[in-house]
């Protein structure tokens, strides 16, 4: 049989039970005792080898195999699971991951290590002599890194829709109440638990209100195992001590089912269930093609916009005002689509903090909160070297050894929490440790030796914290004893402004630092202000752009080899955009400039910069920019105009830093 | 690797319809039981991933025997067979543990969906 057409539901499958293993096996760690999770490392080893069987990759079945035989024994024996059995399954889990990355490029698979084989063997024939001999389980000395789960609980809004055919409703409907109950406590039922389970109830539809500390995901997971169902709608309920459920406002899944389910059955026993088709699979390219499609949308409505705003024709106004409706709906339901929980963010986060806690002698306890929420996929993946950075800089440098600690007055085991929170349409995801916080006279010290700071120059201790981010920052050695801060930060910040969003620290010597994330739930629609500078046509946020000013060449003042505009009395650093696009940022004297365009944070201008001319307000999706452009100049993407005229997106947060490092800011 | 099914029914016939749909390569009949008696005793002998039970039997009833069998082990995966007008005596099954039902008479393609979810369900 040609097996090569599930070759990528293989490798999808596969990727995902390595996921869930590496979760289950961070927390056996923590808990090595724990048998449902014994089990569960069991059962993704087990399923995996049997794929990977039935694929014909034997080097992978056989790894497989031999870590579900170790697992076997501590399952069979009720065993608590030992530190260095747990790196053994962790570096086989590596070897899988290296295995897949082999079969997605068609290569031919590695030998798997023989000293991770042999080292499997043994343990899986020592376990099995012990278990001859001392039937009681074994204590496991307790491991250096604790993760405990989210601490939150959360009600939800369960609303269950029974497929047409299911015969006896009240059974059904009594049999997932009972199981709702094993994930937390169920304070509403529609119908009411004793009609169910008198057989009262005739209907199809249930409504439960859940109080529980699990996800929605775990909800979903647990009903996905119950037979007859027509649609599933979960939902987070704001109001959890509401005494009543609320009117069934949450909608369920639209089952086009129902209209399926009524007409006649084929004959054949096997024909498939056609009833129970809710959801469909999308490859995420073509995800992504209809995202960049609304993109290309957004920019041609806003262009067209503005057409009619010139030719003021009624059709062509009332053309556009429907455009915009439609596009404004696509655009958030193409959106929702690419919604994914953070966990897929968080998941791999607990592995990589354990493994460099270990390396680095330190005890570290790493909490995660928020991973319900939603995030869209790309900005996922776009966090996901960010967050692991900062992670990383937290364990290796924010948190000290554990005498160092103990010296310090604090626990031994350090603090590392990560706080995922949606705020309207926007996410946060502070990542916070305990540890010994950033010295602002060592990174003061720092940027003079780069020469970001000129000499002599007074900074508020603040400002000093965000020196951090500047891209010279990080190159010097010695960087990291910094309390380890600065490393590649500026590249955290590019980052988050290519994704709307932006990056802040907080930081107080001994007490700890924390790092905020801050960005769009999606690929947000951004207002621009279109500027003309030269040939050059450049656009910046619109909420970043406080006022526009006319300027005089007389205005303008030479400082310190800078420049300044005095505006009401004061001098504001100046940055020329076409010195900045074609050399040195400098204003010439002669250039016509005519516009400044005053940036800041809050209500106070921090830089203006010089244009020709301002061309107009625009629509515009941003697109990030890649690393080339990034150091090219201060941009925080790109985006293509209606008109296909491509535009950069000036990047103001670091036309500010860099305008701190060059002249004054207060004159 | 074939899943395993232990079929207890007090009644030939149905043991027979059972086994008629658990014919396909992914399963196995590891045993067959006419009572609950002999149920907990063959589930203990061939630990079968799957055990479909029908409620009203001789010695001992489905419901019991569901009972005994978690007690032996807690992961048992117990689909109650069940007939309509039989709701309550479900509803205690379900009290007692079993994983999910089926009606008589039964579908094949409802018989398999439902083992299937259950033992997805298994942890």
């Amino acid at each position: 049989m040609d097996m090569s057409k599930y070759k990528s539901l293989f490798l999808s499958d596969t990727g995902e039970h390595l996921d869930d293993l590496e979760g289950d096996l961070v927390q056996l760690e923590q808990n090595p005792d724990d048998r449902e999770r014994i089990h569960e490392v069991f059962r993704h080893l087990h399923s995996i080898k049997g794929m990977a069987g039935s694929m014909g990759y034997e080097e992978m079945a056989h790894l497989a195999h031999q870590l579900e035989d170790l697992m076997d024994c501590h399952r069979e024996q009720g065993v608590a699971v030992k530190p260095e059995e747990v790196d053994f399954i962790l570096r086989g889990l590596d070897e899988f991951r290296k295995q897949l990355k082999a079969i997605t490029a068609d290569q031919p698979l590695e030998e798997v290590p023989l000293d991770l084989l042999a080292g499997v063997a043994q343990l899986t024939r020592r376990l099995k002599s012990v278990g001859k001999k001392a039937p009681h389980p074994l204590v496991a000395p307790v491991p250096s890194v604790a993760i405990k789960p989210p601490e939150s609980t959360g009600a939800y809004l369960i609303q269950v829709n029974i497929s047409a055919d299911c015969s006896v409703p009240s059974v059904r409907s009594y049999l997932i109440y009972r199981r709702l109950c094993e994930l937390g406590e169920i304070t509403h039922s529609d119908p009411k638990v004793e009609d169910m389970r008198a057989g009262k109830f005739q209907g199809h539809s249930i409504r439960f209100r859940l109080i529980t500390d699990r996800g929605a995901a775990e909800i979903r997971r647990l009903m996905a195992t119950f037979a007859e169902l027509e649609s599933l709608a979960i939902q987070l309920d704001a109001d959890a001590k509401a005494p009543s459920l609320p009117a069934p406002a949450l909608a369920p899944k639209p089952a086009p089912a129902s209209a399926v389910a009524h007409q006649p059955k084929p004959a054949t026993a096997t024909a498939p269930e056609r009833a129970k088709i809710t959801s469909v699979r999308v490859r995420t390219d073509l995800l992504d093609f209809f995202v960049d499609s609304v993109g290309e949308l957004v920019a041609l409505r806003s262009y067209l916009e503005d057409l009619s705003e010139r030719i003021d024709s009624p059709a062509l106004n009332e053309g556009v005002k429907r455009l915009t409706k439609v596009v404004r709906r696509l655009h958030d339901r193409v959106m929702e689509v690419r919604m994914v929980s953070a966990s897929m963010l968080t998941q791999r986060l607990p592995r990589v903090g354990r493994d460099i806690a270990k390396s680095r002698g330190k005890h570290i306890q790493f909490v995660i909160e928020g991973e319900d929420v939603e995030l869209d996929r790309a900005l996922v993946e776009a966090l996901d070297t960010p967050i692991l950075h900062l992670l990383r800089n937290a364990v290796d440098h924010g948190i000290e050894s554990p005498e160092a600690r103990l010296a310090a007055g604090k626990p031994a085991e350090g603090q590392i929490r990560l706080t995922i929170a949606r705020r309207q349409d926007r996410v946060s995801l502070i990542l916070s440790d305990d540890g010994g916080g950033i010295d602002p006279e060592k990174v003061l010290a720092k940027a003079k030796e780069s020469g970001l700071v000129p000499p002599g120059k007074e900074l508020k201790q603040t400002d000093v914290v965000d020196l951090i981010f500047l891209p010279g920052f990080s190159t010097g050695e010695g960087v990291t004893e910094i309390s380890g801060r600065g490393v590649g930060l500026d590249a955290v910040r590019a980052t988050l402004t290519g994704l709307g969003g932006r990056v802040s620290v907080k930081s107080e010597r001994g007490r700890g630092t924390s790092f905020e994330l801050e960005l769009p739930l999606t690929l947000a629609i951004l207002q621009v202000l279109l500027v003309e500078a030269g040939p050059h046509l450049l656009a910046l946020p619109a909420s970043r752009v406080l006022r526009v000013h006319s300027i005089r060449p007389e205005q303008i003042v030479e400082f310190g080899g800078s420049q300044e505009v005095i505006l009401g009395g004061k001098g504001l650093p100046l940055v020329g955009l076409v010195g900045l696009l074609e050399g040195n940022g400098k204003v010439p004297r002669h250039s016509q400039i005519e516009e400044g365009v005053l940036v800041g944070e809050g209500e106070v201008p921090s830089v203006a910069l010089g244009a020709q001319r301002i061309s107009g307000h625009r629509e515009v999706v941003l697109k990030s920019v890649g690393v080339l452009l990034r150091n090219l100049g201060p941009f925080a993407g790109s985006t293509v105009l209606g008109d296909g005229r491509p535009v950069l997106i000036l990047d103001v947060d670091r036309l500010i830093q860099l305008s701190i490092g060059k002249s004054s800011l207060h004159s | 690797m074939a899943t395993r099914v232990l079929i207890v029914d007090d009644a030939v016939f149905m043991r027979n319809t059972l086994k008629e749909i658990f014919t396909s390569s992914e399963y196995e009949i590891a045993g067959e039981a006419a009572n609950g008696v002999e149920a907990v005793e063959k589930y203990r002998d061939v630990a079968p991933e799957v055990t479909t039970m029908d409620i009203v039997m001789p010695f001992k009833n489905g419901i019991e025997a569901t009972r005994e069998i978690l007690k032996q082990d807690s992961s048992a995966t117990i689909i109650i067979c069940s007939a309509l007008g039989q709701e309550s005596l479900v509803m205690e099954a379900i009290e007692a543990g079993a994983t999910d039902f089926i009606v008589k008479p039964f579908k094949a393609e409802n018989v398999i969906q439902v083992v299937k979810k259950s033992l997805a369900s298994r942890r």
